[in-house]
């Protein structure tokens, strides 16, 4: 046996030896993976020859590259693989021809399908957006933001992302794990003279080694001469541009001198890159932090918190490493002033942004939340989408099950049916892409507004094209594993066999994934509805004080405690206005906390936050907050001004009985207490009502809050301008902003939410009465001949009618009774992270339900009517 | 036989093939062009070329014997075919009715 072998081998191929020593080379092997077998004798043949005298394998590499042409490469694959090419095409011509021959069914899937996609795309647009956030740096994972958590003694933690300015020299000098660290100050706003008009850019104080921190790059100067000199300024190229116009680049900006609204005088040290759009920490110019602390020597206290502050960690030290060693920062090193009990801890600068909100001092989520919640969303229309895509092509078995049987019977396998099905899928999935594209290409700049963002993607980029070609693939496949399988499953003589024998009345599986769409597309509209209650009940909730027609202002060069009556009297004189007051920060977000309040028969162990403003007599008549016991503040009083007013919130955190007259103080000012407010929400409706205290002590204070007449917001801006030309220097700009648009700016998240929430409920009852749609349509095109022969044996409208749709009824009821719990769990849990919130009562429920009910009544209703009213004679005579 | 056109390279090949007479085989014709003409020819092109001349039935070819220096594999040698031959010619002719009437012109190449 082996020796006829040997003799074969050696007559066929003669020097097998010398074959056999060639066959090691790898460019062979490709060669012979494409080319035809016919010319591969002769071209290998060639190649050695050509390159026994030269052997250099790249050569020889190039030579096998170029010989890739269309003359010379194999079809496809040989004999055995040309039947499966043959096959292949002919399965996808028959997909075509069925696709092309039921036009009602393609267009269901296609318009359905597409939809979802196009949904998809658009939330991975959003989202990919979102988590590009704060990733610019490449040390990012070293960069974080320094959180104090206070802990009180009632066992509430607050959290803080504004620290106290001498935290940052302990950090650097104690704290070897510490590269280096920077303080930030809430935010720097100057004006600057730009031809004849005053512009402000909104800049930061900051320690120079912000620069370092986030690495941004000079394109001029540098940030050395920041640590000396406190005059110094460095803007962005932007700024630069503006300032110095489009040529600054050829001019010698650097050195030069710019001099500010408040006739301060900066000299320009650096031109700095712009920052990325998607960046957390953004300033049009930064002034060195030394300047602050000239103009305001308080923030060198422990007491004042108002820094932000920024570390980047020695490569090799883990975050939980650093907190760790950083918890008792504060206070270890905080000698001889009160004491609190302040830790510290770190948050990486990439989760800044998406991990914003904590509770008893930790991260508990946030922005992410909402990133979340898209995802799931998208997913789950892209289900929704995929089971009508089930649906309707297992319910068309039929049509499909002469072509069946004929390939089994000539010999297909199970399994070359189920490939015929996922090719077909993927095919519909392709083109329901290539549809989708198209929606969203249409609709991205609406998508742009809503958002509120921009986009920056590049539609023909390879990543893009991958990813697309990727979710195609997979899409296609899981949305045709179902069809296939239940398509490849019935025996041939079954299909072959006229007359409908396919077992499709008790399709459980089917029935199930129709229950299982309406399930989600059920909890879905409970979600919108809740979500779009809770957004407007906050919109519109009376937070107990008048925020309408109330406009915020500033004045920088005017006395708020000489000059304010002036002011006051000039303004109320000019038309539109109907009251008027000075604060020093905005009451619906009071950022300034201390727990160095004392009162009267306080527990000195006790450490107690409490949010503090200052505003004067004006204040609690022109928000029209209600005075519960005591008085407002009175003008006439000198006495007053150390005197304080607290909320209802504060006076049972103090656990005072009688609070009028009491004595109570912080920060070295002692007073008494003159009244108790009713509260008023001072901060985020995420959270409880702070307890507040308010003095009367005006310095610092710059704030101008105004309410205009009803329906005169026009004639108060122009007052109010007029008012801050005569009050402030000549080249200051004016502005202002609704504190009602401030106060919705701040829900700009849940805004969002409630307006994707809409377009994906319409989107997701879209989709599912449409799957409605053809599953009914279908069973009654099926059921023509039977609801002729029933009528004529007497059966009336309604039971026509009862035959026919009874059986998608039910499922919607049973939907309905599995979605209510489900969306009442999950909807609870969302209005948890609300301190103010609406209660889910019966008539969401209620309204939910019919939303999807009655149209779906309605479609049945409108497909059955004609089957159930046609003559019989029309359905039977066709034969 | 107006509808035959033969590119450049083409004639170079059907012309070093008429050339080599029965010495015609993938390699030795690269050699020869590639020698004569200065210019280097890839065996994908050669091979490209010389199948196609072949489906068009200018050139017709046989294996010969099989060489060590080709690892044992037998070289293919290609030779014109009649039809190849009056391709050819006629390419010939095309050309030299436009140089003569060029030249007539007072056209110089120099």
């Amino acid at each position: 046996m082996s020796k006829s072998w040997d003799l074969v081998r050696n007559n066929l191929w003669t020097p097998y030896s010398i074959m056999k020593e060639n066959r090691s080379l790898w460019q062979f092997r490709i060669l012979r993976l494409f080319c035809k077998p016919d010319y591969l004798e002769e071209i290998e043949g060639d190649l050695l020859e050509r390159f026994k005298k030269r052997p250099s394998s790249w050569r020889l590499t190039l030579e096998v590259v170029k010989l890739f042409r269309q003359r010379i490469i194999r079809d496809i694959g040989g004999t055995f693989r040309m039947n499966r090419y043959g096959m292949f095409r002919n399965q996808m011509r028959t997909s075509v021809r069925f696709i092309k021959r039921e036009k009602a069914f393609t267009l269901m899937n296609l318009t359905g399908l597409s939809i979802g996609i196009a949904c998809c795309f658009f939330i991975f647009l959003w989202l990919s957006d979102e988590l590009k956030f704060n990733s610019h740096l490449t040390s990012g994972d070293r960069v974080c933001n320094l959180l104090n958590s206070e802990i009180q003694t009632n066992g509430e933690i607050h959290t803080y992302r504004y620290s106290s300015f001498p935290l940052k020299v302990v950090l650097d000098e104690k704290y070897p794990i510490i590269e280096s660290s920077t303080a930030l100050s809430r935010g720097n706003w100057m004006a600057f003279q730009v031809g004849e008009d005053m512009v402000e850019w909104d800049g930061i104080d900051a320690t120079p080694e912000v620069f370092d921190l986030f690495e941004i790059n000079f394109l001029k100067g540098g940030f050395k001469e920041m640590f000396d000199n406190a005059n110094a300024l460095a803007i962005s190229e932007s700024v630069a541009e503006i300032y110095f116009g489009k040529d600054w680049t050829e001019q010698n900006v650097v050195g030069k001198f710019m001099v500010n609204d408040q006739e301060e005088t900066f000299k320009l040290v650096g031109v700095y890159e712009n920052q990325p759009r998607r960046s957390t920490v953004k300033f049009d110019f930064v002034v060195p932090f030394t300047n602050l602390l000239k103009k305001r020597p308080f923030f060198k206290s422990w007491q004042t918190t108002s820094s932000q502050l920024y570390v980047k960690l020695k490569s090799g030290v883990s975050l939980s490493e650093a907190n760790l060693t950083l918890k008792e920062a504060i206070n270890d090193h905080r000698a001889g002033e009160f004491k609190t009990s302040r830790e510290v801890f770190l948050q990486s600068y990439e989760d800044m942004y998406l991990y914003n909100r904590y509770e008893n001092g930790t991260i508990t989520g946030g922005r992410v939340d909402y990133v979340r919640l898209l995802s799931v969303t998208a997913v789950l229309v892209l289900i929704l989408a995929s089971i009508n895509f089930m649906n309707l092509t297992t319910a068309r078995a039929t049509k499909r099950a002469k072509e069946t049987g004929v390939r089994k019977v000539l010999g297909a396998s199970k399994g070359n049916i189920r490939i015929q099905f996922q090719m077909e899928s993927i095919m519909i999935t392709a083109l329901s892409a290539c549809l989708a594209i198209i929606l969203v290409i249409l609709l991205f700049s609406q998508f742009e507004q809503l958002t509120n963002k921009e986009f920056d993607i590049s539609w023909y980029s390879w990543k893009s094209i991958l990813f697309i070609v990727i979710f195609i693939l997979i899409q296609g496949f899981l949305a045709g594993i179902y069809p296939s399988f239940f398509l490849s499953s019935f025996k041939s003589i079954s299909l072959l066999k006229s007359g409908n024998v396919l077992p499709q009345e008790r399709n459980g599986f089917r029935r199930a994934l129709v229950v299982f769409q309406f399930v989600i597309t059920l909890v879905m509209i409970i979600g919108a509805l809740t979500v779009y209650q809770q957004v407007s009940y906050i919109q519109h909730k009376n937070i107990g004080l008048n925020r309408s027609n109330l406009i915020r202002t500033f004045s920088y060069d005017m006395d708020p405690v000489r000059e304010y009556m002036d002011y006051k009297k000039y303004l109320l004189n000019k038309p539109g206005i109907e009251n008027v007051t000075m604060v020093d920060q905005l009451l619906i977000d009071v950022k300034n906390a201390t727990s160095g309040v004392i009162w009267e028969g306080k527990d000195q162990s006790e450490k107690l936050e409490f949010r503090y403003m200052q505003a004067n007599p004006d204040f609690i008549p022109t928000m029209e907050i209600e005075i519960k016991e005591g008085r407002n503040f009175d003008w006439e009083l000198q006495s007053d001004t150390n005197n304080y007013i607290i909320n209802e919130t504060a006076l049972e955190l103090m656990g005072l009985h009688d609070p009028i007259g009491k004595k109570i103080g912080f920060s070295n000012h002692q007073g008494n207490i003159v009244g108790v407010m009713k509260d008023f929400h001072n901060a985020s409706l995420h959270r409880a009502i702070e307890p507040l205290i308010i003095r009367n002590r005006m310095k610092f204070s710059w704030m101008i809050l105004a309410r205009s007449k009803p329906g005169m917001q026009k004639e108060a801006i122009l007052s109010l301008e007029e008012a801050f030309r005569t009050y402030n220097n000549p080249d200051r700009a004016f502005w202002y902003r609704f504190v009602d648009d401030i106060f919705n700016a701040k829900y700009q998240n849940e805004l969002l939410v409630k307006e994707l929430s809409f377009y994906f409920t319409i989107v997701s009852i879209a989709i599912s009465l449409l799957g409605l749609i053809s599953l009914v349509a279908y069973n009654v095109e099926r059921k023509t001949k039977e609801v002729g022969i029933r009528k004529i044996l007497g059966a009336s409208v309604l039971n026509i009618f009862r035959l026919l749709s009874l059986d998608y009824i039910q499922l919607l009821i049973v939907a309905t009774l599995i979605a209510f719990p489900i969306g009442y769990f999950v909807m609870s849990d969302w209005l948890e992270g609300f301190a103010y919130r609406i209660s889910l009562d019966w008539r969401l429920f209620a309204f939910s339900g019919f939303c999807i009910l009655i149209p779906a009544f309605v479609i049945v209703g409108l497909l059955t009517r004609k089957v159930s009213h046609a003559n019989p004679v029309e359905s039977l005579r066709d034969e | 036989m107006g509808k035959h056109h033969l590119g450049e390279f083409e004639e170079i090949v059907m012309l070093t093939v008429a050339l080599l007479g029965k010495k015609a085989y993938g390699f030795g014709i690269i050699e020869e062009i590639e020698s004569r003409m200065n210019r280097s020819v890839s065996i994908g092109a050669m091979q490209t070329v010389l199948k196609r001349l072949e489906d068009k039935g200018y050139l017709e070819s046989e294996f010969g014997e099989a060489t060590t220096s080709r690892g044992g594999r037998r070289r293919r040698y290609y030779h014109l075919t009649n039809t190849g031959v009056s391709v050819l010619e006629e390419t010939q002719e095309q050309r030299m009715g436009l140089w003569n009437d060029v030249q007539k012109l007072g056209f110089s190449t120099q």
